[in-house]
């Protein structure tokens, strides 16, 4: 089955799973709520996205001169960078510095970047114990499954169903309430910082001016990844680059309205490095490494260059009709929803995941919420007509549209049908994509064309 | 894989050849974007916006009053969780409050109102209580910030289940932006920064709120008035 059929067949399943859509929409239901709060820390949040979206622009346009500042800046602090052009060299180089470490346990604080080169299934491979310390991510771990949404991995599981996972893959009683699960994850995972050789993080943000990276999170788990082990590697984007340290502000303002209403995550905390001469503690070494992995080809799309600018914030997934019914595994991509549908096929080559350009109904909605002001609804407008472009659709389906267009074109072939058989060639061209479970529309006896000429006066 | 940054960094120069087709023009940088406030005075904007979290804030208008408030605090755990242990049938003298001060300034302070703390790392894995100071506040998020170049180092403030702050009204600047002015202008840059607006929370279940995911479960502060007309000595 290819790329395509799968997506189909998740899709079917998924659209119609009434539990998932509840689960769904309470989550989104809170969060829509949040963000609605959260909103009210700005006085005028149009211009504080148009800030940042000039920021990102002006970075995206300069983003070699930026990165090498940032490398810069960071080694002269004793931490070291390394560039990956793919998954396979940021493995490479995460498993050498594990190995020279005789590492046996890493413990890691959630990022999309990680799950992007496959980190977790190449350490198992590797036979090292690889802690996830988010909770949602150590849900979706235990579970054996991947993260649901970029912000939230577990959002598509009731807390019955942490439950049950816990009972299952803990040996412990039963509980649906999440304050005792939320502490079982806890007292497990104490442990864990203190003994692991090295903690594995992501990086919301790389500040060129101070050669640091940010990390936002609102459990502590990234801090306490990167406070006990000796060596904190965090893996990022090459797109990540901010200008200055007092950018800051302005994007984790943004990013926490939008990501989850708050006014501020709890944790919003900058590495500049190791522990430095004049500190009591810290990690012995850092490093960052900078990621390629197809953004350099994104950047060369003048216009896809924009979806560089995303921040992560999963607002557009929240707001988006398909993914909510269709939920975020369907898209069988790292990161999903629109911001998904625009970057995958360009990460993971736009042959297999051309379908992603049609999982939108192109309402517009992820516009509006974006913080930094992607024009989404464009850049999905601009993936699909590359598809087209590139003779990508199925055969079947070209065919069909020629024939349609050739109909439509030409009323009078059109009205030569009788309204019996222009409903049965509707429902051929039609059927595959309309789905089984909608009644089709039926056409009028009498046509619109016939009815206009013989009513308007 | 040396080559993979000279690689990089010529295909990112031959995409910019070609100039973005969506080009943004400068907005207005000279107003703030965000909810003036409603009080007056830093302290007070602070003040406001730190208690709509969920941390704990006590106001004291000497060092000697907040001091001993923060005896009383610390007394008050002691006695609830010796309770606890006793309730739970073990032998209290195993279990006793471990509190952990490593600043030099804050030591003397409790030893003056005769908090017992430990000023090593030894036993850290039971700690209960962290007392730290901090380097800013900041008044339009209602944020500490910490940062590695204290005594604290990096541990002291996100391991502790119970995280007590010392702070004093003088530390309060308006926006995150200022810290970040005031920190990159000295010497010693520290290795980590964080804003903490709150104890450590999830919402991965369900969204539900829960208080304590891995750092402290409770976020207490000691404000301390060293800059209005009312503060004594
Ligand atoms: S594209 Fe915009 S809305 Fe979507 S995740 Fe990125 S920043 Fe958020």
């Amino acid at each position: 089955m290819n790329e395509q059929q799968n997506f189909q067949k998740d899709v079917e399943k998924k659209a119609f799973d009434m539990r998932h859509r509840q689960t769904i929409n309470h989550n989104i239901d809170k969060y829509n709520q949040a963000v609605a709060r959260g909103l009210h820390n700005f006085e005028d949040h149009e211009l504080a996205r148009s800030r940042a979206s000039y920021i990102k622009t002006q970075v995206l346009e300069n983003l070699d001169k930026y990165l090498l500042q940032f490398e810069e800046n960071f080694e002269s602090r004793g931490g070291k960078v390394l560039w990956a052009e793919t998954k396979e060299e940021a493995q490479q180089y995460i498993w050498e510095i594990l190995r020279k470490a005789n590492t046996k346990i890493v413990v890691k604080s959630k990022s999309m970047t990680t799950e992007e080169i496959g980190l977790n299934e190449f350490l198992e491979e590797k036979h090292i114990e690889n802690v996830e310390t988010d909770l949602g991510e150590y849900i979706v771990q235990l579970a054996g499954q991947k993260p649901y949404h970029i912000v939230t991995p577990a959002m598509h599981l009731s807390r019955g169903d942490v439950g049950k996972i816990f009972e299952e893959k803990l040996n412990m009683p039963y509980t649906d309430n999440p304050q005792f699960l939320a502490m079982t994850c806890r007292n497990n995972l104490r442990d864990k910082y203190t003994t692991a050789e090295v903690g594995i993080t992501g990086a919301n943000f790389l500040i060129a001016d101070v050669g640091g990276i940010a990390i936002t999170e609102n459990e502590g788990n990234a801090r306490l990844s990167a406070t006990f082990p000796k060596i904190h590697i965090a893996i990022a984007g090459i797109e990540k680059i901010i200008p200055n340290l007092e950018d800051l502000d302005l994007f984790w303002s943004l990013l926490a309205t939008s990501g989850t209403g708050q006014r501020m995550t709890i944790y919003n905390t900058v590495y500049t490095g190791a522990k430095q001469s004049f500190e009591t503690d810290g990690t012995e070494e850092m490093y960052v490494i900078l990621l390629d992995n197809g953004r350099t080809k994104i950047l060369a799309d003048e216009q896809k260059r924009q979806s560089l600018a995303c921040i992560r914030c999963g607002a557009c997934l929240n707001v988006c009709p398909v993914y909510k019914n269709i939920g975020g595994h369907s898209y069988h991509t790292t990161y999903s929803g629109p911001i998904g549908s625009v970057i995958s096929p360009h990460l993971l080559g736009m042959k297999d995941y051309k379908h992603l350009s049609y999982a939108s109904s192109l309402c517009g909605a992820c516009g509006t919420v974006c913080p930094v002001k992607i024009d989404l609804p464009q850049l999905l407008l601009k993936n699909r007509q590359e598809s087209v472009e590139k003779g990508l659709q199925g055969f079947a389906e070209k065919l069909t549209f020629q024939l349609w267009e050739n109909t439509m074109r030409k009323r009078a072939r059109v009205d030569r049908w009788g309204a019996r058989w222009k409903n049965w060639g509707f429902r051929q061209i039609f059927y595959n994509s309309w789905g089984k479970r909608r009644e089709m529309p039926t056409l009028p006896k009498e046509s619109f064309h016939d009815w206009w000429k013989k009513n308007r006066k | 894989m040396a080559s993979a940054r000279q690689n990089i960094l010529e295909r990112i120069q031959n995409a910019l050849k070609t100039p973005t087709a969506l080009p943004v023009s400068k907005p207005d940088f000279s107003k703030s974007p965000y909810t003036l406030p409603t009080e007056e005075g830093l302290d007070l904007i602070f003040a406001e916006n730190f208690c709509k979290g969920k941390a704990e804030f006590y106001f004291a208008t000497s060092v000697e009053e907040g001091f001993l408030q923060i005896k009383k605090w610390c007394d008050i755990f002691i006695e609830n969780k010796r309770q606890d242990i006793i309730s739970q049938g073990l032998d209290e003298e195993f279990y006793p409050t471990q509190i952990f001060v490593w600043e030099d300034y804050l030591q003397e302070l409790c030893t003056a109102v005769e908090i017992a703390f430990n000023d090593t790392d030894k036993d850290l894995q039971n700690i209960d209580i962290g007392i730290t100071f901090c380097e800013f506040l900041v008044a339009r998020t209602g944020s500490i910030i910490v940062t590695s170049r204290q005594k604290t180092g990096r541990r002291l403030t996100i391991y502790p289940p119970v995280h007590i702050v010392v702070a004093f009204t003088s530390q309060i600047v308006m926006e995150v932006e200022d810290v970040m002015k005031i920190l990159k202008s000295e010497p010693d840059f520290p290795s980590m920064i964080s804003v903490v607006s709150g104890p450590s929370q999830t919402a991965d279940i369900e969204k539900t709120l829960v208080l304590g995911a891995h750092g402290p479960k409770e976020l207490i502060l000691f404000l301390i008035d060293n800059t209005s007309a009312e503060a004594q000595d």
